[in-house]
């Protein structure tokens, strides 16, 4: 399975083999290697999205993952944080739909069909 | 999260059906048309026209016929937000494009995230279903953007791959929250009560509202 894929930094596009930059430090190298770190990263962060996944699935391909190009280290506290979060939702979740379904019960044989248009068809 | 949230999706479509590979299109900066095509040598060609400061748009659009627009797209995990009497009785699929919730930079935007303090976007807890109910690779933890949702005709809808699917509980959810993005912040999720200040659920007190207790 796919892993996350680091943005490339300049130092470590330019260190790549087979690529034929300007010398450092000469006009037009940070321009040329910034240029191809985001071509680089492009293809990464598309072979992530759409890979092997996609193509072992034959006529209905699926993602694999997202891309987590801007995933960040978090702290144990960070953590802690977002755990918290992730219980109150969990804990609000069967609050929140019986309401829902209480509101929807007297509402639902009112709805009308939607009109059907010939040009959206 | 110990919560029915996701299950295998029915053989017939249903709102709440995850949709992979789905067109989700990026907010339009310009609106840039194909011309009229050309087939030269098995090739088609065609001028793209109504690029601001250079083409016109074609005259057929100004008149109100259709035209077709260059549109900057994804390809990406969607959600079916149509009801289930319109996919029955309509051709038209509204999807709902998922946002993995690691694209939040900021830990706080996260917790907010998940504690759906954003009404344009809605938490989804990373499915949980075993490798015997789906073998599918799925999604992580992640949200829906209520901000990007696209219109496909069913035959479209069709050939996408349908791995998994909201249960019951989590499409009213997902509507609830889908009403709250649209009229904005009159519906909260907490809010102090007007006689004692102490911050109350909202969802409890209309509960309690529709569904009075006996001593009421």
């Amino acid at each position: 399975m796919p892993q996350w894929v680091p943005s490339p930094s300049l130092d470590q596009a330019a260190a790549l083999p087979g690529v034929k930059l300007a010398p450092a430090g000469t006009a037009g190298y940070e321009e040329q290697v910034a240029r191809f770190a985001q071509r680089l990263w492009r293809l990464l962060a598309g072979s992530v999205t759409t890979g092997s996944a996609a193509l072992e699935q034959g006529s209905r391909p699926v993602l694999s993952l997202f891309p987590s190009k801007f995933a960040e280290s978090e702290s144990v506290e960070d953590k802690q944080r977002l755990e918290a979060a992730r219980a109150e939702w969990a804990r609000s979740f069967s609050a929140r739909v019986d309401t829902m379904r209480a509101m929807l019960s007297n509402n639902v044989a009112s709805d009308s069909p939607t009109p059907v248009i010939a040009d959206d068809e | 999260v110990g919560i029915a949230f996701y299950k295998i999706p029915e053989a017939t479509v249903r709102p709440g059906d995850v949709v992979a590979l789905a067109p989700s299109y990026r907010a339009l900066k310009e609106l840039v048309h194909v011309g009229q095509q050309q087939t030269s040598k098995g090739q088609v060609s065609a001028r793209l026209l109504g690029v601001p400061g250079y083409e016109e748009p074609p005259k057929a659009a100004l008149q109100g016929k259709d035209t077709k627009l260059v549109v900057p797209a994804s390809l990406t995990w969607g959600v079916l937000l149509t009801r289930g009497c319109d996919i029955d009785q309509g051709p038209q699929r509204q999807v709902a494009v998922l946002r993995p919730l690691s694209l939040l930079q900021e830990v706080s935007v996260k917790e907010a995230c998940i504690r759906g303090e954003h009404s344009s976007l809605y938490y989804l807890p990373k499915p949980d279903l075993s490798a015997d109910e789906c073998s599918t690779p799925l999604f992580d933890e992640s949200f829906v953007d209520f901000r990007f949702i696209v219109s496909l005709h069913k035959d479209a809808f069709n050939k996408l791959a349908r791995p998994v699917s909201f249960t019951r509980d989590a499409v009213l959810d997902l509507y609830f929250s889908w009403m709250r993005h649209t009229i904005g912040p009159q519906v909260k999720r907490k809010a102090p009560c007007g006689s004692c200040g102490t911050e109350m659920e909202i969802f409890q007190v209309a509960e309690d509202f529709l569904q009075p207790q006996p001593e009421y």
